[in-house]
């Protein structure tokens, strides 16, 4: 039984026949007429007459058609066989293939999710980033999936996205297109302060030690009136540190960098006083010394000062530094996108609450 | 009343061939006409029925063919005999000896010797 299935799948058969199908068939036609013109000729030479020897040759052959589908069936059948194996394989083949396209394309998509999704935190990760051990930092970078990740979309002044290098060259074109124009750089500049993330700061640092000098009052007097935002004064110190021949405006900033003290850690008295007291009133109270302090360089009506900003900025610092000490757990285990976003959601939104909570101090000032 | 000749049983064309091809290569039309003969009027065989025998011994291994020369100076399909058609002949020989001679025995009504 068995021999008999592998026999009538050809196993022991020889294999197919490589000639074209219409030369197989084309034999097997010439083959058969020898046979009827043979008979006939013989028929013929028995004495029948041509038509009737040929008819009777006919009538001896059987049904020619038949034998000949069985003829082509038995030279072309496995051939038929294999070339519709072949041709499954191939739709098989072809079927893995748009498959695996479909697979890499969707796979794709959410990778450019995922770098969406951590677009936000770029400017938070930094600072982690750069203290990161190297093997993290090789992976990422290693990775041109995680590019975005590492740099982040930054803002060009055409408002289209590019690496952070780009975006340097692209704005320093556009601050020094007219030097002489301080109004427009002064608006360049506050376009460049107004991209989402800080990416304007990022740019304003990297741009520090190549802006000529006529660029830097425009370019600080935005900077130094929005010294209370997260990372201006990193901006500020890094162009105020750059001049050697400092104008008015580089030496009311290096004023503004002094009082602010950003980039100094808080002293444990600062700490002290901050969480032993009542946040809210420590900082209504520090908040109004620094706008008078900011009345000062600026010459504006603004009832904060620099006690107010250090108290904010210790709130700020202490959430900060929480939120230094989560990211640092996170890649210390395995970047996840996710939770670096949500982190940086809830450290966002704290900073947004005490900055709102100065604003109102600012207004309450004015009043008064 | 005249005799009536008999239809050949399922594959005994095959061995018919095969036991012909043994005397030499010959083209189909030949086969026909030596099975023909020896069978005389005792067989009724529908001459076209040889070809796609032919074909699947050959599929098989048992014959080779190649176009040759006929007789009559035409163009024709010679086959021959090869060792496994050889094998193949004795094997469906003997087996078709035996089964013979069990229904011969059979119908005869004598008992086997044991």
């Amino acid at each position: 039984m068995m021999s008999t299935w592998l026999e009538k799948l050809g196993i022991f058969a020889r294999a197919p026949d490589t000639r074209p199908a219409s030369e197989v068939i084309a034999d097997i036609d010439q083959e058969l007429e020898f046979h009827m013109a043979e008979r006939t000729a013989e028929l013929q030479q028995q004495g029948w007459e041509p038509a009737s020897a040929r008819a009777e040759a006919e009538h001896r052959f059987g049904d020619r058609a038949r034998v000949r589908r069985e003829c082509v069936k038995v030279q072309l059948g496995e051939k038929i066989m294999w070339q519709r194996i072949q041709g499954i394989s191939m739709v098989i083949m072809m079927l893995t293939m748009v498959f695996v396209a479909f697979l890499l394309v969707r796979q794709n998509h959410a990778l450019v999710a995922q770098q969406n999704q951590t677009a936000g935190t770029t400017h938070l990760l930094y600072p982690q980033l750069v203290n990161a051990k190297p093997n993290v930092l090789e992976y990422l970078t290693a990775h041109e999936r995680n590019k975005v990740f590492v740099e982040g979309p930054y803002g060009l002044p055409d408002g289209r996205s590019s690496t952070r290098s780009a975006a340097v060259s692209a704005w320093r074109s556009e601050l020094e297109e007219d030097p002489k124009d301080t109004r427009k750089t002064e608006e360049v500049a506050s376009r460049l302060l107004a991209l989402p993330d800080q990416r304007g700061i990022d740019i304003l640092v990297d741009l520090s030690n190549d802006l000529s000098q006529e660029h830097f009052d425009p370019i600080l007097k935005p900077l130094i009136k929005n010294l209370a935002q997260p990372g201006f004064l990193r901006a500020v110190e890094a162009l105020v540190e750059a001049p050697e021949r400092p104008s008015i405006a580089v030496l009311r900033g290096r004023r503004a960098v002094r009082a602010y003290s950003w980039h100094q850690t808080p002293s444990p008295e600062w700490y002290a006083r901050w969480r032993d007291e009542e946040p809210a009133e420590v900082l209504r109270a520090n908040a109004e010394l620094f706008a008078m302090e900011l009345q000062d360089l600026l010459g504006e009506n603004i009832t904060l000062n620099r006690e107010h900003v250090e108290a904010l900025e210790c709130a700020r610092a202490d959430l900060y530094a929480a939120h230094q000490i989560d990211l640092g757990a996170l890649l210390g285990k395995r970047v996840d996108p996710v939770a670096l976003q949500a982190k940086a959601k809830v450290y966002n939104q704290r900073t947004q609450e005490l900055m709102e909570t100065v604003a109102s101090w600012i207004l309450e000032s004015k009043k008064r | 009343m005249a005799k009536s000749s008999q239809e050949l049983p399922p594959g005994t064309l095959e061995l018919l061939a095969l036991k012909v091809l043994l005397t030499g290569p010959m083209h189909g039309y030949a086969i026909m006409r030596m099975i023909l003969t020896r069978a005389g009027t005792e067989l009724r065989i529908e001459e076209g029925t040889l070809y796609p025998a032919l074909h699947r011994m050959e599929r098989r291994g048992w014959i080779d063919s190649e176009w040759g020369l006929s007789e009559t100076n035409r163009k024709a399909k010679f086959y021959r005999l090869t060792a496994d058609g050889r094998r193949e002949l004795r094997a469906q020989e003997s087996a078709w000896r035996q089964i013979s001679s069990a229904v011969g025995q059979v119908l005869g009504g004598k008992p086997r010797e044991a």
